[in-house]
């Protein structure tokens, strides 16, 4: 693990924030921002003022206003808080340029060049949040870290306005009395799941083993194992604007989703589905997208360039699983795999290539083809 | 400040400075450089936070002190300057005066600059190994392997040349996946080395400053590298990660071997090479008879082209195909007057090596014959 070089970023209450700045009036007023503002709606953000009364993100409206009868609703101009998400992101990009915007209010830095210049990672935490306040009157809160896991407990644990730095050091006993659903993506169902174990800090789910937490969870398991033990791998990779000729496929779903488990199968069938349409076509994709719509209809997107172009699934999977991981995990209403930058037909043999792969999935292929496409299925994929 | 120093020492440390300035950096300081004067010398110093140089040129220095500088402008302004003696000088506001001492240019700049306080402080690089190689060697070995370094960016551990030395061998390898080089040089020192990766920027650098003669020392530490090359100081930090398993995939034989005429398969690979798909693998086609080549190429919205051209080759016939652009890295690598292939089928690792020499050879995978 490296220093305390990983800086995650979080805006205060941002829609809210924004709303209150930009309208004297709502200043000090609990407002609730929302996509629609009649009884059909939902909580995109509220207030501080509106959070002492319960109400929260992802909230209905008509439960919101139950919480707290006097809460102006306010309808949501998401165009101006992407335009204000820009320029923040630019004073960001102006630390360091390993900035990776996990959403449209938060992002993870990867300062470990910028020490060099600003000497430790809290003298440019306090230079980011004085600026923010300075140029746009806004707080946000900020988690430093030796990872990105760590980064992003560390930045929802003094909010709003803080500042945290988690030393490497103290890791370990700082996570193990922390409660198991401060762990991210970790929702109230799996929470509920733990309590009903006996476990209800981080050290107790110390105790689970690697396998029982596999067998119960899938790959999502082996996340949590490692999140308990503050492991993250996941590297800040900057975003990179570009878009182009794709294929691509995408699921909007029934109801909003957080279950990790249920996420990683969507994304399997999903990879399963463009790896196929890359192989009908003899095109072999160099780029790998992920998109996520949550629940309040923001939508992100994340890719990666391979170092070699590729059409098997598997691929495509592991690729966006890591993708994935590198988001917040919120209630989810659309998943979507996208591949671009196509390489032409010829096909360049690669010297570390797995070809026991890419011929299991060839014959799959074929076997769709003769029996049709639900004939043969991953066993993760089958119902129960 | 105030130095005074000759016009061809300052351009020649301004450019490499300059070549280490990232054009894309978020944070304009580091769009400067870094002068400073040391004893009787005057330091000249860029950095983009991964890779930093430092390099000290003579210089009669008049006052001590210290001033960073627009690279870009400063380097531009040297450059238009006579062959002669540049006089620089700083004053408490930063204001930097530029002249030349030529009587009969009397052109005068005044830039400003930002204190050297601003500038990131570059660390101590902890010396654990150090080693040193004549430079001429050392720039034959990056020369002939870094062609292959991968450029794209989802593996970083392949965007660097692997080193390693044993046994008194260094040895330097490099993939982007679809080919390999791989070279191996004696080195006097008993030191090991493994698991160490490079990254491109700092080698490339380097392989525009070493000379073919005079002797490198190279110095690594836990995270960096350290190359000393006459006045020039290079540091680097290093790539973190999981070089692939290379041996694995180097063939212990071949089945068939092809000797080449250098100059004429390189001369015939250009001109074939005009008609391949202007996309990314422009394929090449390879049609072997006894003691003949066929070169050829297609490009279906184009045309065709084709070459025969006379190797030394008495085995049955075969084909295969490469990529152009892989065929002519390596060939450009190769010193000598002929060079071997090794091939076993057209749909593996072929590898291509100078005649008589077992020190330096190149892997590339073909492209399918459909």
């Amino acid at each position: 693990m490296q220093q305390e070089n990983i800086l995650h970023i979080d805006m205060d209450a941002f829609y809210a924030a924004v709303e209150q700045r930009d309208f004297p009036e709502y200043r000090g007023k609990p407002i609730a921002v929302c996509g629609r503002t009649d009884q059909r709606g939902v909580v995109s953000t509220s207030s501080y003022e509106a959070r002492k009364f319960g109400v929260h993100s992802a909230m209905p409206v008509r439960t919101a206003m139950k919480k707290c009868p006097h809460l102006i609703l306010v309808q949501g101009r998401f165009n101006r808080y992407t335009e204000v998400s820009e320029k923040i992101m630019d004073v960001f990009c102006s630390f360091t340029p390993l900035v990776e915007p996990s959403s449209i209010d938060e992002a993870y830095l990867d300062v470990t060049g910028s020490l060099l210049l600003f000497h430790n990672a809290t003298k440019i935490a306090r230079m980011i949040k004085q600026r923010i306040k300075d140029e746009f009157l806004l707080t946000c809160s900020i988690g430093i870290a030796p990872n990105k896991l760590l980064a992003k407990i560390a930045s929802n644990f003094k909010k709003p306005d803080g500042l945290f730095l988690l030393k490497k050091s103290e890791v370990e006993s700082f996570l193990d009395n922390l409660k198991v659903e401060v762990l991210p993506g970790l929702g109230p169902k799996t929470a509920e799941i733990f309590h009903q174990q006996g476990v209800i800090l981080v050290k107790d789910l110390k105790r689970l083993s690697r396998e029982h937490l596999v067998r119960y969870f899938g790959i999502y398991g082996e996340h949590i194992f490692k999140m308990a033990r503050g492991i993250d791998d996941s590297v800040v990779i900057p975003a990179s604007r570009q878009e182009e000729k794709s294929i691509s496929n995408e699921t909007t779903l029934d109801h909003d989703i957080t279950d990790g488990e249920t996420i990683n199968k969507i994304l399997l069938s999903l990879s399963d589905q463009v790896a196929r349409r890359l192989r009908n076509h003899k095109l072999k994709a160099r780029t790998i997208k992920l998109k996520v719509k949550y629940f309040d209809f923001k939508t992100i997107t994340r890719q990666i360039t391979l170092s070699e172009a590729t059409d098997l699934s598997a691929k495509i999977y592991k690729t966006v699983l890591n993708l994935f991981s590198t988001i917040s995990l919120r209630p989810v209403r659309l998943l979507g795999v996208g591949s671009s930058g196509f390489d032409p037909g010829e096909e360049q043999l690669s010297l570390f290539q797995n070809k026991k792969l890419a011929k299991v999935e060839r014959s799959v292929d074929s076997i769709r083809e003769r029996f049709g496409s639900n004939s043969i299925k991953r066993a993760s994929l089958l119902e129960d | 400040m105030k130095i005074i120093a000759s016009k061809d020492s300052l351009v020649g440390a301004l450019q490499f400075a300059e070549n280490i300035i990232t054009a894309k950096t978020t944070m304009s300081i580091l769009s400067n450089i870094l002068l400073e004067t040391v004893n009787n010398s005057l330091r000249i110093i860029s950095t983009d936070l991964e890779v930093a140089i430092k390099i000290l040129i003579n210089a009669d220095v008049k006052s001590n002190g210290a001033i960073t500088l627009y690279a870009k402008k400063l380097t531009d302004i040297v450059k238009a300057l006579p062959h002669d003696d540049i006089e620089m000088s700083v004053n408490d506001n930063n204001i930097t005066t530029i002249k030349s001492k030529n009587k009969e240019v009397k052109a005068e700049f005044k830039i400003k600059g930002i204190p050297k306080n601003d500038y990131p402080v570059l660390p101590e690089i902890k010396k654990e190994y150090t080693f040193k190689i004549a430079q001429k060697n050392l720039k034959d070995m990056i020369r002939k392997t870094i062609f292959a370094v991968s450029t794209e960016d989802s593996r970083a551990a392949i965007n660097g040349i692997k080193i390693e030395l044993k046994d008194k061998k260094l040895r330097l390898v490099a993939t982007d996946g679809r080919r390999l080089s791989f070279m191996d040089n004696k080195v006097d020192s008993d030191i090991k080395i493994n698991d160490v990766i490079v990254p491109f920027k700092v080698l490339n650098e380097l392989l525009k400053i070493l000379k073919d003669e005079g002797m490198a020392e190279i110095s690594l530490s836990e995270n960096q590298i350290y190359f000393k090359v006459d006045d020039i100081e290079l540091i680097s930090r290093l790539i973190d990660g999981k070089f692939p398993e290379y041996m694995q995939v180097i063939p212990q034989s071949y089945e068939k071997k092809v000797v080449f005429f250098t100059n004429k398969m390189l001369n015939a690979l250009k001109r074939v090479s005009l008609l391949t798909s202007e996309k990314r693998t422009g394929k090449i086609k390879f049609s072997f008879k006894k003691n003949s080549l066929e070169v050829s190429s297609s490009d279906p919205e184009i045309g065709e082209a084709r070459e025969d051209i006379e190797i030394i080759y008495e085995d049955k016939e075969f084909e295969i195909a490469f990529s152009s652009e892989y065929l002519l890295d390596s060939i450009n690598a190769i010193d000598s007057e002929k060079f071997v292939m090794g091939f076993n089928n057209s749909e593996s690792a072929s590898m291509l090596k100078e005649d008589g020499s077992e020190n330096f050879f190149c892997l590339i995978m073909p492209i399918r014959i459909s």
